[in-house]
């Protein structure tokens, strides 16, 4: 992180969201056609990779961000998705096929959007039945969100101290689980 | 996967310890190093299971139940503890696992499946080792 | 398999315009990745246009997009993991002599562009031309996928774009002259901060489906810009509607009308007289 002599914060620094109003726009044509003339510093979307091995293979990830720093949860949640692509049949021992890609990619983009930049990160443990579910259990609360590919994700929350306990739907209760996952840090 | 209905079998006892293989991928140690299992590992509607009594009636010590699974643990839960948690538990005889049994019932919704997990003690503890 | 339905005749409340800016339009289908599309798949393809499309170049894919309600802003976007042993399929370019119309490909995305060529000539509209093409080159790509067992596209996002150059020199004259052009700016005299010197603006709307419940967004974007062929100014107009209803292209219709319609309404009755509006039908406008 650059020293900041003045009050301004970089463009990462200020943590720009990204909405889809980032989407690249699809025209080409008319797009050599013109020159922009505002001077305006507009946040740029750059590329970025990592790298992350299991197993003995390689996997890259993809995405697109401001280059802002990365958070703490970041490397260990991204290695605990790529545990998932490398299990084996059977990895249960009772005859579990490999986790749904498209069940990953889900849970991967879902979770992006939900922690916090000091958000403890979450066990990414696989189900039997191809899903995965996001665990935490810290400060006596144990909080499950559950991916799999029978309906959609819910979570399941529940405070050992004083005995609440709760399931809720996503994304409808994105909220809430945003500010319960708060709670943890 | 699902297709099979199990009705409960009354004639497995309320003690009966039902043992349940852990690969590694549901354990996490703690910072004491103490091996804690994910409620990932119970929530199969069709839970398969080893029923311990069968296993000792052919001579089996419970430890036989991952002989051929190398680095897993090995977790039991008791009847009751199923069955207090609306489970059904009933023999399953397979060919090459004439020991093997099911708790049938849903365990993904309501947090049966972290229940079941909290009433499970170790018969044998999976060895903590880094993944490559 | 789906396939389009019939294109109506153009819905008669629709503003339509005998000289509008309009530019270029894009259509666009995205869908679940076909796992069985390769490179060398899209590259035999190309031979089933090459006759009206004989230019061709690789590009690196799109990433894919879907509007989604509630939205989630994240700091990142587009995650997604690939083993390294293979690369990504690139998208495919298939372009016609003139630069006028353009195919592009890859294995989650079919997407069409249309420009305007030159100043003398129509634009190609939408129903006589542009949508029924889509459907026909469309169609070409189904039927190659089954052809060659790659699977069936499960459409999850349509989208529709309408560039437009707004030149100076007619209705207007100044990038300030921003009230000229547009509806939604009212205009000061008292300074601060006095007349503006330009306007950049992105703003979104969402797009309800029948039940009320969302099923897409409006994004239109304001730019000031040079034509870079003779350096006039001009305002650079982007429409863009992205969502989706059903499993097949239904939502282009929709995209189309809710564009053209905001475009009648985010500009001014000055502006469309320059345009030549053809009816001005009851929608009101300032």
């Amino acid at each position: 992180m650059p020293a900041l002599g003045t009050a301004e914060l970089t463009v990462q620094d200020r943590g720009i969201l990204a909405t889809s109003a980032s989407a690249a726009y699809l025209d080409y044509f008319s797009s050599g056609d013109r020159l922009l003339v505002s001077v305006f510093q507009q946040p740029v979307l750059i590329r970025r990779q990592r790298k992350y091995y299991s197993r003995g293979q390689a996997y890259q990830i993809e995405w697109q961000d401001y280059g802002q720093p990365l958070p703490a949860w970041f490397d260990p949640l991204m290695q605990g998705f790529v545990d998932l692509f490398t299990l084996l049949h059977n990895w249960d021992s009772y005859g579990a096929g490999p986790i749904d890609p498209k069940v990953v990619h889900y849970a991967m983009n879902l979770i992006n959007g939900l922690l916090g930049p000091t958000s403890p990160a979450p066990r990414v443990v696989p189900l039997s039945s191809g899903g995965l579910q996001l665990e935490w259990h810290r400060q006596g609360i144990d909080l499950e969100i559950v991916f799999d590919r029978d309906g959609p994700p819910f979570f399941y929350y529940r405070n050992r101290v004083t005995g609440d306990e709760s399931e809720h739907t996503l994304p409808q209760d994105n909220a809430l689980l945003r500010s319960i996952i708060g709670k943890l840090d | 996967m699902p297709g099979r209905v199990f009705e409960d079998d009354p004639n497995i006892p309320a003690d009966e310890r039902l043992l349940r293989r852990i690969p590694r991928t549901w354990v996490d140690w703690d910072e004491h190093g103490n091996a804690v299992i994910s409620s990932a590992a119970f929530k199969d509607e069709e839970l398969s299971i080893s029923l311990e009594s069968v296993m000792a009636r052919d001579g089996r010590p419970p430890e036989d139940a991952i002989r051929n699974y190398p680095g897993y643990g090995l977790a039991s839960i008791t009847a009751a503890h199923a069955r207090s948690l609306k489970q059904a538990v009933a023999p399953d005889p397979l060919p090459d696992e004439p020991a093997h049994g099911v708790v049938y019932g849903q365990k993904k919704r309501g947090g049966i499946g972290g229940k079941l997990r909290d009433g499970a003690l170790w018969v044998v503890r999976p060895v903590e080792l880094e993944l490559s | 398999m789906k396939r389009q339905s019939a294109v109506p005749s153009r819905p008669e409340h629709l503003p339509d315009f005998d000289n509008p800016p309009v530019v270029e339009t894009v259509l666009s289908v995205q869908f679940e990745p076909l796992p069985l599309v390769q490179a060398a798949h899209l590259g035999l393809l190309w031979s089933e246009y090459r006759a009206a499309f004989p230019k061709t170049e690789e590009r690196p894919p799109l990433e894919p997009v879907i509007e989604q309600f509630p939205e989630n802003p994240a700091a990142r976007v587009g995650l997604k993991f690939q083993a390294l042993e293979s690369f990504p399929i690139p998208r495919f370019w298939f372009a016609n002599d003139q630069g006028s119309e353009m195919i592009q490909v890859q294995n989650d995305r079919f997407v069409k562009n249309w420009r305007k060529e030159g100043e003398s000539h129509r634009y190609p509209h939408y129903d006589e031309t542009i949508r029924p093409h889509f459907d026909r080159d469309y169609e070409i790509f189904l039927a190659f996928l089954e052809k060659n067992q790659l699977g069936t596209p499960h459409v999850n996002q349509c989208e529709v774009t309408y560039v437009n150059h707004i030149l100076a020199g007619e209705g207007w004259e100044h990038y300030g002259d921003v009230d000229r052009i547009f509806t939604f700016w009212r205009p000061t005299d008292l300074l601060p901060p006095g007349p503006p010197e330009d306007l950049r603006l992105h703003t979104r709307f969402v797009i309800p489906g029948k039940d009320g419940q969302p099923i897409g967004r409006l994004h239109v974007d304001v730019q000031p810009a040079i034509r870079t062929s003779d350096n006039r100014p001009m305002y650079l107009l982007h429409l863009t509607a992205r969502g989706q209803v059903g499993d097949a292209v239904d939502f282009f219709d929709i995209g189309r009308e809710w564009i053209v319609t905001t475009f009648k309404r985010l500009t001014t009755n000055s502006m469309h007289n320059i345009w030549r509006i053809k009816n001005d039908a009851s929608i009101g406008n300032r």
